[in-house]
């Protein structure tokens, strides 16, 4: 089922850490066909990916099609309310077996020649057996081929297509007080991910995007526009950048969380604003209906006010997810040079609709493909991968915050490597991580 | 609907095209002021995401007041918005259009249009095409039109589109 591993790259060479030059990795990363190949095997084949949530098949039968790494999968809650990753290709000539984005069905029919596989995975009817003769496939030899590792954390579904490998758990490490966190803020303390969701594609390698999300130093440049006319929003009162700019920028840090994960921490932006903060990722005017429904749940006001600090934090969950203000963010890589971005709003269970709708107002203001943000991030993507073409210095030096950096306890008290937020220190988190794995360690 | 044309009819038919002819113009052209002022104080600007879904419980592209297009325009007009730097070169074509007169003095119309966009960075050009249909609301202020509501559905509204920096 897998691709074997070539190991024809040597990724230390690639991406190297030294004395003399400090850390540097090179642009070959973004453009070589093999490495691209090699990604898909050893990280998206063989390693935990981010498939879908729960609330996206609420109930026995949903189902969304997905794509891992560059498989077309089916992410679906069987007829026996278990949740399963099926691979989306029929056994017989391995057609396609489902061709709608989202839908109820206890079958996924092939068309070609008609057989009917359930959304348990088995072969529920092959047409014409008697043809095989003496060589009827044995019962249970011919159902679509299903993802053997599933592990769900709040209601986000990560998949594996190795029997064997890192524990669930093991890989979420730390990014799950980070969901967690995040998760806490709905009153009902789950999000809900059923209000659609924007894909916006450009022309440029999947891990730009891996990198940027945790890139606080870009903003105030590639986002200058956006943020001017969120600050010019008077009328949106607390808007999402209305009290921000210099103060997001001066103390919000950069955390490596280890194993990939890592966060643009804005605690201590929201600790400095107090309670009146953008506290549900960014719509700032229905505070108090979330912060005493939590305070309520948690029987704590305190606890309240210090979740609603997480708000703002830019969460990357190695590979492909991200979560960020109003939504959940995944990188669909689709070829060397093109990516596609799927946004998710994500609304907060047991808030009202009012708050719910603002906070999609809010995420689509900013995302998608003609957000005041998002098309600017894409543009900047298209412009480093153009770059990638001269050769005469491959290397990217990312030194920033290197000599600065230090082990700091983040707010759940565990130590992290911190910089503040014009370090590289999670570009660094990542790439290493990304040695890792592709280095086959 | 299938009326015999009158003298009057056919005025007014020539008059709303002009209207959507004119605006598909000021669109093409970054004409962003002239663009702006085709809207009335009660501009709702809609482009969905998902077909037949609901803007307040469903994600769209965007979903726009007054103040919202006017916050919009500010940051296109600007030379630092960089997904349209340089600005994109814009041809369009608006068809189909069907005018349905409402008591109220206003009118109806559905069109189709066809935009080819060219992009040129430094060593890359891109030519992109984009098509769907426009759904607006018209109201007469004195002797000019101006919109009240205008729905845009993209054929490939919930699909995977790259980023969209020009004014549909
Ligand atoms: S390919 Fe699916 S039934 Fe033949
Ligand atoms: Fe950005």
């Amino acid at each position: 089922m897998l691709t074997p591993t070539h190991g024809y790259t040597q990724y230390d060479e690639l991406i190297q850490e030294d004395p003399e030059f400090g850390f540097r990795i090179n642009h070959h990363l973004y453009k070589d066909e093999e490495v691209f190949q090699e990604e898909m095997d050893r990280i998206f084949y063989k390693g935990w990916v981010y498939i879908g949530h729960e609330t996206e098949i609420p109930n026995p039968n949903d189902f969304v099609a997905r794509v891992m790494g560059q498989r077309p999968v089916i992410l679906c809650r069987g007829e026996d309310n278990e949740i399963r990753v099926l691979e989306n290709k029929c056994r017989h000539r391995g057609n396609t077996v489902c061709q709608e984005q989202r839908g109820n069905s206890k079958f996924f029919r092939c068309a070609y020649h008609g057989w009917i596989y359930s959304n348990t995975g088995g072969l529920a009817e092959m047409t014409h057996p008697s043809a095989y003769g003496e060589r009827l496939p044995a019962e249970g030899e011919l159902d679509l081929l299903e993802a053997p590792r599933i592990g769900v954390h709040r209601g986000f579904i990560f998949a594996s297509l190795a029997a064997e490998g890192q524990p669930f758990e093991e890989y979420l490490g730390r990014a799950a007080d980070y969901i967690d966190r995040y998760c806490d803020l709905a009153p009902d303390g789950e999000i809900d991910l059923s209000a659609g969701r924007h894909g916006v594609s450009y022309e440029g390698n999947w891990k730009m995007q891996m990198e940027n999300l945790t890139d606080a130093y870009h903003a105030e440049f590639t986002h200058a526009t956006a943020l001017a006319a969120f600050a010019a929003n008077s009328s949106a009162g607390k808007g999402k950048f209305s009290d921000r700019g210099d103060l997001e920028d001066e103390i919000s840090t950069m955390r490596d969380l280890g194993g990939g994960h890592v966060v643009l921490d804005g605690f201590e932006l929201n600790r400095a604003q107090g309670e009146n903060l953008q506290f549900t990722g960014s719509t700032g005017t229905l505070t108090e209906e979330i912060v005493g429904k939590i305070a309520e749940r948690e029987g704590s006001r305190e606890k309240a006010v210090w979740l609603t600090h997480g708000g703002g934090s830019h969460i990357t969950v190695f590979p492909n997810l991200m979560i960020l203000w109003d939504a959940v963010r995944t990188i669909q890589p689709v070829s060397l040079h093109k990516t596609v971005i799927y946004y998710h709003p994500a609304q907060l269970k047991g808030a009202s609709q009012e708050i719910n709708t603002a906070r999609i107002m809010a995420h689509q203001a900013g995302f998608g493909p003609a957000g005041f943000l998002a098309p600017d991030d894409m543009e900047m993507f298209e412009r480093t991968q153009a770059g990638t073409i001269s050769d005469t210095d491959p290397w990217v030096y990312l030194n920033r915050g290197l000599s600065t950096q230090r082990l700091e306890k983040d707010d759940f008290g565990v130590e992290a490597i911190t910089s503040q937020y014009l370090g590289e220190t999670t570009q660094r988190g990542v790439w290493r991580h990304y040695k890792k794995i592709m280095s086959g360690e | 609907m299938n009326k015999v044309a009158t003298a009057e009819s056919m005025d007014l038919r020539s008059e709303i095209e002009n209207f959507l002819y004119r605006e598909a113009r000021l669109m093409d052209q970054h004409k962003f002021e002239e663009w702006e002022a085709l809207w009335s104080d009660r501009a709702v600007y809609w482009v969905p995401c998902a077909h037949d879904s609901d803007p307040m419980t469903e994600v769209s592209l965007i979903y726009a007041n007054r103040a919202g297009i006017s916050l919009r325009l500010g940051r296109m007009k600007s030379k630092a918005m960089y997904a349209q730097d340089p600005r994109s070169i814009c041809s369009r074509v608006v068809g189909n259009i069907e005018i349905y007169p409402r008591d109220d003095g206003g009118v109806d119309t559905y069109s189709t249009f066809n935009i080819t966009e060219f992009k040129r960075r430094a060593n890359i050009t891109r030519q992109l095409t984009w098509s769907g249909h426009s759904e607006h609301q018209l109201s007469r202020h004195g002797d000019e039109w101006l919109m009240d509501y205008k729905k845009v559905t993209l054929i490939n509204s919930d699909g995977e589109i790259p980023a969209l920096g020009f004014l549909v």
